[in-house]
């Protein structure tokens, strides 16, 4: 198989959608397993699902081609048993299952526990005089500032590494051969690096902005 | 009857004694924010601190020192790789729009209206708290609409300079959090803390003037404006470069702040996309105008909805040609 095709990539999404039936399941899973191009489309949509749902998470690791290698392993070991054979679909849809979780694996968990700090009188007495009615969410961010934290999933030194140099990048187009992933990382850096620089010059948060600089800058 | 009453009366006088911070916060609630614009361009400090987002710590070493009400300050990382940034503010008398709105509760300017601050965000003076060593007092910072992200501020007590910042996106979560681990406040700092001391400082030389009354001057060669801007912010800064052609504003309210890049160049071959490090977020989009391909690109601490509305509300000046 050469690429993947429009009807492919309508199976696609009919399956990210939950529409697909039973046989397209099939012939998707199928091409998915055996086709990166296939797999890279799947990849951007659940990940335009999840900038959509504000849910990007700070690096993506694929962990579909290593685990339908475990599988086919797994399979090779049980495959004259005739359970092994009825379990077959459901290796397949395993493989599915992996592959839908790589957008979600690599999240920050930015979530605070919900332990309220406990509050002394005065701070409740001044958010009664100052909260009105209007208040967008809650009077409070509710975050002990002694445990919040921002936290990754991975602690792996390389992911770090990774992480570190390059945002989360969501394409709307599906190609853009003139131009390489390390082109469009140096322009986001060179922006952000620009941004900055007006950013310091301009709030009183002194230093602040200068902290977020990137710091792998034409690399 | 009269007991549980003067018990009552008991608890009020507890209470208010319990919390002289929040009594004289009720008029300083605001001055705080206004002391904290003041803090950073009339202080000296050195000190060392930290910047984490998504489980990313960074250990940073200042050097902040003011001359003649000029602000030198040199930065490099203590952890990674090794870089160094080296700033100098630009011209002595210059009121900057993002300083005005931080002082708007204590005096209104021709381009801010009084309260300007209070009209985007609830400002409520938390605990106190120490950081680095010091007394601070916990601020919290609420957006009034979802286009802005609202902050946890810890400022130093005596001085009003800013000593922690978390910033605050939706459902509570840490963007990001910045925080001093030691500073001594006061003090000389030699001018040797001071100068790049090698090469990898990248200087930020300050070619955007964002001094406001050049702003509005230097702004009316732009050829871009945004027809939309989400509430309260305003112009702080324009730049054209005669190298690229690419040309830049800047917004803010006070507190947030992002950049708007309008390409014609190569750069126009990037891909529509939207990016996010920490905090901040670039929204890239095109625009095709009289046969013209742009690259507008919206780029800041904001949220992600704010970026991509503001991107799409870039719009051609109409100039009159004569």
């Amino acid at each position: 198989m050469t690429g993947s095709t429009d009807r492919e990539k309508e199976s696609l999404s009919a399956l990210m959608d939950g529409q697909a039936d039973e046989l397209e399941v099939h012939r998707v899973l199928k091409s998915i397993s055996g086709n990166n191009q296939s797999r890279d489309t799947w990849r951007r949509y659940q990940m335009a699902a999840a900038a959509m749902r504000r849910d990007l998470p700070e690096q993506v690791v694929d962990y579909s081609a290593s685990i339908s290698a475990a599988l086919e392993n797994e399979k090779a070991l049980q495959v004259n048993t005739l359970s092994a054979r009825m379990l077959k679909p459901l290796g397949r849809f395993a493989i599915a299952a992996s592959v839908a979780t790589v957008a979600i694996i690599g999240f920050q968990q930015y979530n605070m526990p919900d332990t309220h700090q406990p509050v002394v009188a005065s701070t409740k007495t001044v958010d009664n005089k100052f909260s009105p009615a209007q208040l967008r969410t809650s009077a409070d961010f509710g975050i002990p500032s002694v445990t919040a934290r921002t936290v990754s999933v991975s602690n792996n030194p390389e992911s770090y590494r990774t992480s570190q140099s390059q945002p989360v990048i969501v394409v709307d187009q599906a190609t853009e051969p003139e131009v390489t992933r390390e082109q469009v990382q140096a322009y986001l850096n060179s922006l952000m690096i620009e941004h900055t620089g007006h950013a310091a010059m301009n709030t009183n948060q002194g230093m602040l902005p200068f902290a977020r600089m990137p710091t792998t800058h034409d690399q | 009857m009269s007991i549980s009453r003067s018990f009552a009366a008991a608890i009020c006088l507890f209470l208010i004694a319990a919390s002289p911070l929040a009594i004289a916060d009720t008029t300083s609630s605001t001055t705080i924010l206004s002391k904290m614009a003041d803090a950073n361009r009339t202080l000296d400090y050195s000190g060392i601190f930290t910047y984490e987002h998504g489980g990313i710590l960074r250990t940073i070493k200042v050097f902040h020192s003011v001359r003649d009400g000029q602000e030198f300050e040199r930065l490099f990382l203590l952890s990674g790789p090794k870089k160094e940034v080296t700033r100098q503010s630009g011209e002595r008398r210059c009121e900057r729009l993002g300083d005005l709105m931080l002082r708007s509760s204590v005096k209104a300017a021709a381009s801010v209206p009084k309260d300007h601050l209070e009209k985007l965000y609830h400002v409520y003076p938390k605990a106190k708290d120490r950081i680095a060593g010091r007394e601070t007092l916990t601020v919290h910072v609420i957006p009034k609409d979802s286009y802005r992200y609202g902050y946890i501020l810890g400022v130093d007590q005596e001085t009003g300079l800013l000593l922690q910042s978390m910033l605050i996106g939706d459902n509570n979560r840490v963007l990001e959090r910045f925080q001093f681990a030691d500073i001594e406040i006061g003090g000389s700092i030699d001018q040797a803390s001071l100068d790049p001391s090698e090469l990898e400082a990248h200087r930020v030389s300050s070619k955007v003037s964002t001094c406001l009354n050049n702003v509005e001057s230097s702004v009316a060669q732009s050829n871009w404006q945004q027809s939309w801007l989400p509430p309260g912010f305003g112009l702080a800064g324009y730049l054209k470069s005669d190298d690229s052609g690419r040309e830049t504003l800047i917004y803010t309210d006070g507190l947030a702040i992002f950049s708007v890049f309008i390409d014609s160049s190569e750069a126009v071959d990037i891909p529509q996309m939207q990016a996010q490090r920490g905090a901040t977020v670039a929204y890239l989009t095109k625009a095709k105008i009289r046969q013209q391909d742009f690259l507008i690109s919206v780029v800041g601490e904001i949220p992600a909805e704010t970026a991509r509305a503001v991107a799409h509300a870039v719009i051609p000046v109409q100039h009159n040609y004569q």
